[in-house]
């Protein structure tokens, strides 16, 4: 059986996206489908911490998906342009994941089946 | 195994967005431009896989995709879902 890939493109706090990933990801995480979470484009900045946006009535992001290893979701993964391209490096991310290159994204689409993009 | 990807938004001017798409893209995926996505058609974008784009779309809008793109109606995009093994949505 293929596990599912989950790639999120957006900014925090853009719409339902970023609350809609954590949902699916906890939901396939139950049913012990083993998934994989891609973060890429403006989706990189969700790792960035510390965030306090009790302002806009919402809670911090980075802080949930810190909890991700807790719920099993161990498959933490962020484009390595993607961070080049903000002037951000992977050791400024609030959690620990793992950088990978654009041109794996061919291969990480073949290992996964199905493939969801917030 | 191939992949459908299917483009929702106009590719000119997202630069990121196209260059994870061409990186993504293989030689036997399909590539099927849909709603704003066929904008993206005015010249032939440099992506590897068969270029499509949905009929019903071009038709409404009166936009013409460059002749190098085949257009598709919705019991081919059935069959494209049925034929790849995963579907990548680009938006």
């Amino acid at each position: 059986m293929t596990s599912p890939l989950f790639i999120q493109h957006r900014a925090p706090f853009d719409g339902h996206a970023a609350a809609e990933l954590l949902d699916a990801l906890l939901v396939s995480s139950a049913f012990g489908q083993n998934p994989t979470v891609l973060f890429h484009g403006d989706g990189v900045w969700q790792l960035i911490g510390p965030q306090e946006p009790a302002a806009l009535g919402c809670k911090s992001l980075a802080a949930q998906l810190e909890a991700l290893p807790l719920y099993d979701v161990e498959n933490i993964l962020v484009e390595q342009e993607s961070l080049d391209s903000r002037g951000l490096s992977a050791a400024q991310l609030a959690l620990p994941v793992r950088a990978v290159s654009r041109s794996e994204l061919p291969s990480l689409l073949a290992e996964h089946s199905p493939v969801l993009r917030f | 195994m191939s992949t459908l990807h299917l483009v929702s938004v106009n590719l000119s001017g997202r630069t990121e967005l196209t260059a994870q798409l061409r990186a993504a893209a293989s030689a036997d995926d399909s590539i099927l431009f849909m709603g704003s996505g066929i904008y993206s058609l005015t010249t032939l974008p440099d992506l590897s896989g068969k270029l499509l784009a949905l009929h019903a779309d071009v038709a409404a809008t009166g936009f013409s995709p460059c002749s190098a793109v085949a257009l598709v109606d919705y019991a081919t995009v059935i069959r494209l879902t049925e034929q790849h093994e995963r579907s990548v949505s680009w938006s």
